[in-house]
């Protein structure tokens, strides 16, 4: 079950009773962070500092994302290095965890907490050499989704019981049926030999003298001052489930096209033999490749497309949306920087948040999206800790290389 | 503590949209989110009411930029076509095509089906052909195959959009006044199909089949 989070009120809304800043239950991107408790921002102070050119970070985004099951108050955060040339590296960011354990939360008797797959990303190309046609004739060939198994923290309690057992096998098909929802079988099957043009599209820009001045121009990224420690507009977080959002949109869209089809059915009545209407004789052809040949990043647009502005994507220990091709395994490997378990992707920021970084009108930081993967033991020391750190992937826009 | 999650609820995979229209069986995990967190159910309630700050209708009018390229183009920095056309700028969204050429019209050349045969039968999709053009010098075509036929559409005008390609006119004799022809012959080829395309004098207008017709008018 995927969350989206968008873009909610600034601070001092219109409402009048608003969310109160410093409560760090919250989600919000911008202002100052707010944590549990002062000895947290204390002691990371020191802390937040980039580690390519050791500057102060500043404070992107807090979201409270507590989990079920789990007696605790959980909450990321996540911090970036300003300086333009720090842009679109992992190294610059940093992301914390704080949790405080709550008592009032009851435990679920958990299922069997099963090994966490590795989980394909969302547009991988093995799909490409599919035939587009049988993903909604026959089963969807993806593998399994791993059940929301429960997380727990290191005692684990063993109940298996049967109906939560088929609740959670009832979950996976659920998930599956909308992965083989209409929108993948539009997809044509893209054959691999795209990957080669690409390249050789990319070889044919052009990095001339003319392309040079203009970028000195235009984009003036040098210009930025990042010694002063100013923070991002304050705004708040609403969050939505994927599944919601996205049916309500095709409901919209339904409707528009429903009239936009009516001025349609009276053009296309001159030319069409009786052959062609029963589309006896014409066989079905390979649509030709997009003209920019990116089709990961088409895929991406695919997806987001019912919901263009959001922020953040959140799935915890599910697949991350990716921008540009990347190796699986580069992901799924990382390992928790304390107790040396394997990490699990918990959620990204979309490119859509970068429109709303701006210091002084002027965009403050970039990227094309960032993966956060925690810990998957949830892994935490009650009385020694105050926060961890987790690890933090960032994909570059696909042609950021021609803007360098 | 104020109010755990605030008046927006949190994400994480406990409690957070539990409490809405009952889900079937995914209440059963969730549901221990609604017992517990009481104040949060009731501020989700009263949220739901204040929450249409994000309406619906207006999300997909205004267009939030996912590229480098799309951010410029909406900061104005990139005032025209041609500034990307020239330094071979991929254009991956459609939506920039369409702020640098408010003047685009699309439309819609064939809608043919065509078929697969499946072993239960024969499976028809439709296939839809687009051209978008402005008239004055810059074209477009989007194919694209779906199973219905407003989405095939839709998702041809994307294409088209995607694949604009500026047209260079010349003269036929005399460089009086503006442009109005091809400036050589031109010709492509593409499977058995030869498209020749000759220079003729002002006020010869098009002289060709229907459908290349409507394809070059909308070239300009």
């Amino acid at each position: 079950m995927v969350l989206l989070g968008f873009l909610d009120e600034p601070r001092g809304g219109k409402m009048g009773a608003d969310d109160d800043p410093s409560n760090w239950t919250i989600s919000r991107i911008g202002g100052q962070p707010a944590f549990p408790s002062a000895a947290v921002s204390n002691k990371l102070k020191s802390s937040l500092v980039c580690a390519k050119c050791q500057k102060e970070q500043v404070f992107v985004c807090q979201l409270y994302c507590p989990l079920a099951g789990h007696k605790y108050d959980r909450a990321l955060y996540l911090f970036a290095c300003r300086n333009p040339s720090c842009w679109n590296a992992s190294a610059s960011w940093t992301a914390i965890r704080c949790q405080t354990y709550d008592e009032t939360v009851e435990e679920i008797a958990s299922a069997e907490t099963e090994p966490i797959e590795t989980i394909p990303l969302s547009s991988t190309d093995w799909c490409d050499d599919a035939d587009a046609w049988n993903s909604d004739a026959e089963d969807d060939p993806a593998p399994k989704k791993k059940p929301s198994s429960v997380p727990t923290t290191a005692t684990k309690k063993e109940i298996k019981s049967e109906p939560e057992v088929m609740l959670n096998s009832m979950k996976i098909d659920d998930e599956n049926e909308k992965s083989s929802s209409d929108d993948d079988s539009d997809d044509e099957g893209m054959d691999a030999s795209t990957k080669k043009k690409t390249k050789e599209k990319n070889l044919s820009v052009a990095s001339s003298d003319a392309f040079n001045e203009w970028k000195k121009n235009n984009l003036k990224t040098c210009e930025l001052d990042v010694s002063t420690s100013a923070s991002f507009p304050f705004y708040y977080i609403e969050i939505d489930e994927e599944d919601a959002v996205v049916n309500e949109a095709k409901l919209n869209e339904q409707k528009k096209l429903k009239k936009a089809m009516k001025n349609l059915n009276n053009i296309d009545e001159d030319d069409d033999d009786d052959e062609t209407a029963k589309g006896g004789k014409e066989k079905y052809e390979k649509t030709p490749e997009i003209e920019h040949g990116d089709i990961v990043f088409y895929r991406f647009q695919q997806k987001i497309r019912y919901a263009p502005d959001q922020i953040i994507r959140y799935d915890w220990s599910g697949s991350p949306l990716i921008l540009t091709k990347i190796d699986n395994s580069t992901l799924s490997a990382q390992k928790c920087r304390h107790c040396q378990s394997s990490c699990a992707f918990e959620f990204q920021l979309m490119p859509a948040l970068v429109n709303f970084l701006k210091i002084d009108k002027q965009i403050g930081l970039e990227f094309g999206t960032v993966f956060v993967y925690t810990c998957s033991a949830n892994c935490w020391d009650d009385n020694n800790d105050l926060y961890r750190f987790e690890n933090v992937f960032v994909q570059a826009d696909p042609d950021q290389n021609l803007f360098d | 503590m104020s109010e755990r999650g605030g008046t927006r609820g949190g994400f994480g995979t406990r409690g957070g949209r539990g409490g809405e229209g009952g889900r079937g069986h995914g209440e059963g995990f969730r549901g221990e989110g609604e017992g517990r967190g009481r104040g949060r159910g009731e501020g989700r309630g009263r949220g739901r009411g204040r929450r249409g700050q994000r309406p619906k209708e207006d999300s997909t009018k205004s267009w939030v930029p996912v590229t480098k390229l799309g951010r410029l183009v909406n900061d104005g920095k990139i005032r025209s076509l041609e500034e990307i056309y020239l330094f071979s700028l991929p254009i991956k969204e459609a939506d920039i095509i369409d702020r640098l050429l408010p003047g685009l019209k699309d439309e819609v050349l064939k809608i043919m089906p065509v078929q697969k045969q499946t072993r239960a039968g024969q499976r028809t999709r439709f296939k839809a052909i687009v051209v978008v053009g402005d008239n004055n010098g810059h074209i477009g075509l989007g194919v694209k195959c779906s199973k219905e036929v407003a989405t095939a559409i839709r998702g041809a005008i994307i294409l088209a959009k995607l694949s604009v390609i500026p047209v260079r006119r010349g003269y036929w004799g005399n460089k009086i006044g503006a442009p109005h022809t091809v400036p050589c012959k031109v010709t492509g080829e593409c499977g058995s199909v030869l498209v020749r395309l000759i220079p003729a004098p002002r006020g010869t207008s098009l002289v060709c089949a229907p459908v290349p017709k409507k394809l070059l008018q909308m070239a300009g």
